[in-house]
């Protein structure tokens, strides 16, 4: 099977792509680049090199000119803009950053601060011990959290999850989870086969990871939802999800 | 027995190609066509309705197991308010150096 990546003599360095797909995330994506560079810094990050994809989906806030604006500002040839022309959904910006991604490694994440960049050189320690294919966040373990959630929504999330939990058996306690970490050849090869859409596609990656007989860690991260206010689960995302999970259930 | 349970690599990847609903869907017609059998057997009057009870029985435990692990899980559900304030004061400290960077307009700020 795959050993553990050991660090050459000299010291190999290896590539991370950070995909982040981004709608109107013009007042966040400043905030996010200067945290990334923060924690690219972290000294276990050293000899590693680190790219930033940021796809766009031509949001009408003008984020892709705040990015512009970085790019000039710090001169990083490793902050790139790969802009589609319409919103066209998550999976596909996955796809579409992961196209133009030249890591060894690709980390997804959200682009509202919901996840922090101080977990990524937890993700990258974890798949260094353990060499596995994946490294997941998850918000529902100790050591994890979930800030900005009422009971309701609490309530919601945990049914959600057993459902999942008995109808899939995803071995991971957070399936809907975007915080993670994939070997690029390995999420290349699986994200062929997902054919959800929104949450429901992280849940059909995981599924068919662990399908493939990828190796997948879970690391604990702190989730701060501050749009929960504004973006209420409603009833057409519960049936939708419900919906994905039977299809899931059925076919994989 | 279903072909899960053996060793044999061919059977493996057979498992390996079922969907989870055949999966689970297979191990349920099993205890089904068990329950059948021990149905059709000969028994006791009394021992006959208790194991007709028992899908029953089996359904109801299983709501309640249910129930309760939903019940314990949204009792500890971990929560992260530290992580959140810093959070508040990561992102003063950024909008004002995108600010002075010119990346970032005042009026932007919150």
């Amino acid at each position: 099977g795959r050993g553990v990546r050991r660090r050459g003599a000299l010291g190999a360095m290896t590539k991370y792509s950070v995909i982040i797909p981004t709608y109107n995330e013009r007042r966040n994506i400043g905030i996010l680049y200067l945290l990334l560079r923060e924690a690219f810094a972290h000294p276990s990050l050293r000899d590693d090199e680190f790219e930033i994809i940021v796809v766009d989906d031509n949001s009408p806030d003008g984020t892709a000119d705040v990015v512009a604006a970085l790019q000039r500002e710090f001169g990083d040839k490793n902050l790139l803009l790969r802009p589609r022309a319409d919103k066209l959904g998550l999976g596909t910006a996955y796809v579409h950053g992961l196209t133009h991604a030249t890591g060894e490694f690709v980390i997804i994440m959200d682009a509202d601060l919901s996840h922090h960049p101080s977990a990524i050189p937890k993700f990258v320690a974890e798949q260094r011990a353990s060499g596995c294919d994946v490294v997941t966040g998850t918000r529902y373990v100790p050591g994890g959290g979930v800030h900005g959630w009422d009971t309701r929504r609490k309530l919601t999330s945990r049914v959600a999850n057993y459902l999942a939990h008995v109808l899939l058996a995803p071995g991971v306690s957070d399936l809907t989870g975007s915080f993670r970490l994939y070997r690029k050849d390995a999420m290349l090869d699986v994200v062929q086969r997902v054919k959800s859409r929104g949450y429901v596609f992280q849940m059909e990656i995981m599924v068919r990871c662990k399908k493939a007989g990828l190796k997948v860690r879970e690391v604990p991260i702190a989730f701060v939802d501050r749009v929960y206010g504004s973006s209420k689960l409603g009833g057409a995302e519960i049936v939708g999800y419900l919906k994905g999970l039977l299809r899931l259930f059925m076919t994989v | 027995i279903p072909s899960c349970f053996t060793s044999s690599g061919k059977a493996q990847d057979f498992c390996a190609t079922m969907s989870r609903l055949l999966t689970l869907g297979s191990i349920v017609a099993g205890f089904f066509a068990v329950w059948v059998c021990i149905m059709q057997s000969g028994l006791g009057e009394a021992e006959l309705q208790a194991v007709q009870l028992l899908p029953l029985w089996a359904l109801v435990s299983f709501g309640l197991y249910s129930i309760a692990v939903i019940g314990w899980s949204l009792a500890h559900f971990p929560t992260c308010l530290k992580d959140a304030e810093i959070l508040q004061g990561e992102m003063k400290e950024a909008q004002s150096e995108l600010c002075a960077r010119g990346v970032l307009s005042a009026e932007e700020i919150e």
